[in-house]
């Protein structure tokens, strides 16, 4: 098992795919970066009265929308990649089990998006802190809640995983994305429009609404918005919930291994 | 030109892919319907005072337009990238030396393609849609044919998409990397612009293909407050200058693509 | 050793492989031959567990290829040799192959240095050439130095010096005392390089023998001329042979020319003319599968009308 994790380490680290979401991942650092750092220079010049109406939204959860789908991108390609160009059939003639191989993949993207996700959140924070400083502007003049920050790790180990999931049994990245998309963004819009308390009860579970609540963070009480549901699942539940999507996504994957590799 | 567009025409309807494309499309309007008989029953329930305060949100058609505008532009993407992919790419530039007639040929077989598509899916999704709510929301207040320009807009946005795919597609030649690029502007474009600055959000706001429709029918911009009481971005080009927006993401696209396939080597 | 025993796999409501059974034994370099669409490659995925059959079983060493445990020590194979990412170069591409069955990188540079890629290991795969994607593949067959090898087409699209080092590859191969299975769809490749012949057509087996013994089986005969014809038959008829009259000569058939000539020199027959008329392989080939062949050309007619 260690040679095949350490084979699918190398290959993930030797396509250029893998170095542009690298790329993508820290220009969104950047680009949040640069976001505060203008929000702050707007404040500055702005009247004690203009500035009761400044907030800046969390730019750690742009930055992890960013990392979420870029796991599920390379997640997608770590099997399409090997579908597409036909070096599946080598993969597997070299390892003949196939669940090992998936279970190597789902180490070495598992192992990346923790630490990535982690470190993405806790970078994006602290330089945006940096760079507010002391200014008492809304959303960065609470203490920092490290817990809501860590979520960010297991939220984007789900999607790296979901990804590998779908990208494994449909074996086709254009299809495995607009899946991706869809559980990402459609589904929420959705949810929102479902009765009362569907609404709530559904956009619960949803992807992007898991870690919040794995935090124990309430995100309507945040920002004081009719649109965000409240809290309805403990850190546990919603830890159950993201399991359940990892598991529901690579089961069928898994099953869908035993297919023939032309 | 014919000869070349009938080949196009064959090559997209012949392949796996633009078949679970339209099936999804087909699923969309189904889906569409119950999303609609899911959003009467919610306005409904709620109290007389909350629905006089609140719109009630657009028509669902403007609720799934973006995936249909994403299964255009995946439409679009494919119809180089898989050329690229197995190498059909050199066998077709072989055929037709003219590189810009298979462009042209492509660029009018996808629109016409994702045309009755997105056609198809906004008007029967607004036909069962209007048929469930009928006048209990005031999204569908309005008759069919002052809807019409609107829903005609929303799918004319879709083949610009596709456009916008096609273009993409032939630049990078790569599948995931141009669905990548249209997924950033379809949905994160959208998030980003929450987070910029007025007036620059607006501005960015209204060339997102998501805002192309509104903007090219001449809907009014709908000025909401978002949670922290601060405007949401919204719309800012008039009717001719929506249309040259949507004119400009064609022509960059094409010219883009026109560019790469001229200039440089198939291998 | 390579068994396939019964083997049957459809696609769909195609038949690719019929009840197929043949062995492949160590030390000789196996031709696996048949037209386009026989069966061939179909058959090789199934060896490599890579498609499950219908019905049968393929073994490796008498086991199937899902139970070894680190099958590239076993079982090398080279499929298709543009199935790599484009993107990875050469030496990583063999690396990550390397490691999932515990081989050192001092084996992965070994190799490349033995198929002649060792100074473009560090390029990306995209850039090479059909022959060098050809040796990328075989290079990633020899990695585990395995018993077994089995190659799909390997001469496809190569240069004649690069043919010629393939077929002494697998000649030394063999000669090692490994067993060597090729596919191709050519006798005239198949005739210099293979010890033994397995032909295939529509996924059935139709011949397999040595080389040796099809070339005996498909000899049509000894033309002979003499002008004291009749005698000169009668006399080979009595010895044994089949002698049927033809254009003036006579076709002899079950004696060889030394014997015809000694025949004739001990009867004082006048021989004029003596020539052995084996058909060779190739044609041997065309009259074996003629009945199999998937995709007959057409008449220059049919394709007029």
């Amino acid at each position: 098992m260690t040679g095949l994790i350490s084979a699918e380490w190398l290959k993930l680290h030797s396509v250029r795919s893998t170095r542009i979401v690298a790329a993508v991942i820290a220009a969104s650092i950047a680009g949040g970066a640069a976001l505060t750092w203008y929000v702050a220079s707007m404040w500055d010049k702005m009247s004690p009265a203009d500035r009761e109406h400044l907030s800046i939204s969390s730019v750690e959860e742009l930055t992890l929308s960013v990392n979420q789908l870029c796991f599920a991108v390379l997640g997608i390609l770590a099997m399409t990649g090997e579908y597409r160009t036909g070096l599946i059939r080598s993969t597997f003639a070299a390892t003949p089990a196939r669940g090992k191989v998936l279970a190597a993949k789902a180490i070495v993207l598992g192992v990346c998006a923790l630490v990535v996700g982690t470190a993405t959140s806790l970078l994006t924070y602290a330089v945006c802190d940096a760079i507010i400083g002391e200014r008492p502007i809304r959303f960065y003049d609470q203490p920092v809640d490290l817990t809501a920050l860590l979520t960010a790790g297991p939220s984007t180990l789900m999607f790296a995983l979901i990804g590998l999931g779908l990208g494994t049994a449909l074996r086709s990245s254009a299809g495995a994305i607009a899946a991706v998309v869809a559980l990402w963004y459609v589904l929420p819009i959705v949810a929102m429009n479902l009765p009362s308390p569907w609404d709530n009860r559904i956009g619960a579970v949803l992807l992007t609404r898991l870690d919040p609540q794995l935090a124990g963070v309430d995100l309507a009480a945040k920002y004081g918005a009719d649109g965000m549901p409240g809290l309805l699942l403990s850190p546990a539940g919603a830890a159950a919930v993201m399991a359940a999507y990892t598991l529901a996504a690579l089961i069928p994957a898994t099953l869908s291994l035993r297919r023939d590799t032309r | 030109m014919t000869g070349v567009l009938s080949a196009e025409w064959l090559k997209l309807r012949s392949v796996r892919s633009t078949h679970y494309l339209f099936g999804v499309a087909v699923l969309l309007i189904g889906g569409a319907a119950l999303l609609s008989l899911a959003r009467v029953t919610a306005w409904e329930n709620l109290s007389a005072q909350t629905r006089a305060e609140n719109s009630g949100g657009g028509t669902t058609e403007e609720t799934i337009l973006q995936f249909v505008q994403l299964l255009g532009g995946i439409v679009g993407v494919l119809t180089f990238t898989s050329e690229y992919a197995t190498g059909l790419i050199r066998s077709t530039f072989a055929v037709v030396p003219r590189r810009p007639i298979v462009l042209v040929a492509k660029a009018a077989v996808v629109a016409a393609g994702t045309a009755v598509m997105a056609s198809a899916v906004m008007f029967m999704s607004y036909a069962f849609s209007e048929a469930v709510v009928g006048d209990r929301m005031p999204a569908y207040e309005p008759g069919f044919g002052e809807q019409l320009p609107h829903l005609a807009a929303l799918a004319g946005s879709v083949v610009v998409v596709a456009l916008l795919g096609l273009g993409l597609g032939a630049l990078l030649r790569s599948a995931t990397g141009a669905i990548a690029i249209l997924v950033v502007l379809l949905f994160i474009g959208q998030m980003v612009v929450m987070f910029l600055p007025e007036p620059f959000s607006h501005w960015i706001y209204s060339a997102l293909p998501v805002s192309l429709p509104d903007q090219l029918a001449g809907v009014p911009p709908r000025i909401v407050d978002g949670p922290a009481g601060d405007p949401v971005p919204h719309t800012v080009l008039s009717v001719p200058g929506a249309w040259a927006m949507a004119a400009g993401y064609v022509v960059a696209s094409l010219g883009a693509a026109y560019l790469a396939i001229t200039r440089r080597d198939v291998r | 050793m390579i068994e396939v025993i019964e083997l049957t796999k459809r696609y769909g409501r195609t038949l690719a492989v019929d009840g197929l059974s043949f062995q492949v034994k160590p030390g000789l370099v196996t031709g696996f031959l048949g037209p386009n669409g026989a069966g061939k490659s179909t058959t090789m995925r199934a060896i490599l567990g890579l498609d499950a059959p219908d019905s049968g079983r393929a073994l490796v060493d008498g086991r199937p290829y899902i139970e070894i445990r680190q099958p590239m020590r076993v079982v090398g194979a080279l499929l298709d040799a543009s199935s790599v990412h484009p993107g990875r170069s050469a030496l990583n591409h063999l690396r990550a192959l390397a490691r999932t069955n515990r081989i050192g990188t001092s084996a992965v540079v070994s190799v490349m240095e033995r198929v002649g890629l060792a100074g473009v290991a560090r390029k990306k795969v995209g850039a090479f050439s059909l022959g060098m994607k050809q040796r990328l593949g075989i290079a990633a067959a020899l990695l585990g130095d395995p018993a077994v090898l089995m190659f799909d087409e390997p001469v496809n699209g190569l240069d004649p010096e690069g043919v010629r080092w393939i077929r002494e590859l697998m000649r030394g191969l063999a000669g090692d005392g490994r067993t060597v299975l090729v596919s191709s769809h050519l006798m005239s490749e198949m005739q210099l390089t293979a010890d033994r012949l397995v032909i295939i057509g529509r996924g059935k087996l139709i011949e397999d023998a040595t080389v040796g013994e099809l070339t005996k089986r498909f000899q049509r005969g000894v033309l002979v001329r003499s002008p004291r014809g009749e005698e000169l038959a009668a006399a080979l008829s009595s010895a044994g042979a089949t002698v049927t009259p033809e254009g003036g000569g006579l076709s002899v058939q079950g004696l060889d020319v030394p014997s015809i000539g000694d025949l004739a020199a001990a009867k004082g027959i006048p021989l004029h003319e003596v020539t052995p008329r084996g058909a060779s392989l190739e044609e041997a080939y065309m009259r074996l599968t003629a009945d199999s062949v998937e995709h007959k050309s057409a008449g220059y007619k049919a394709v007029a009308s």
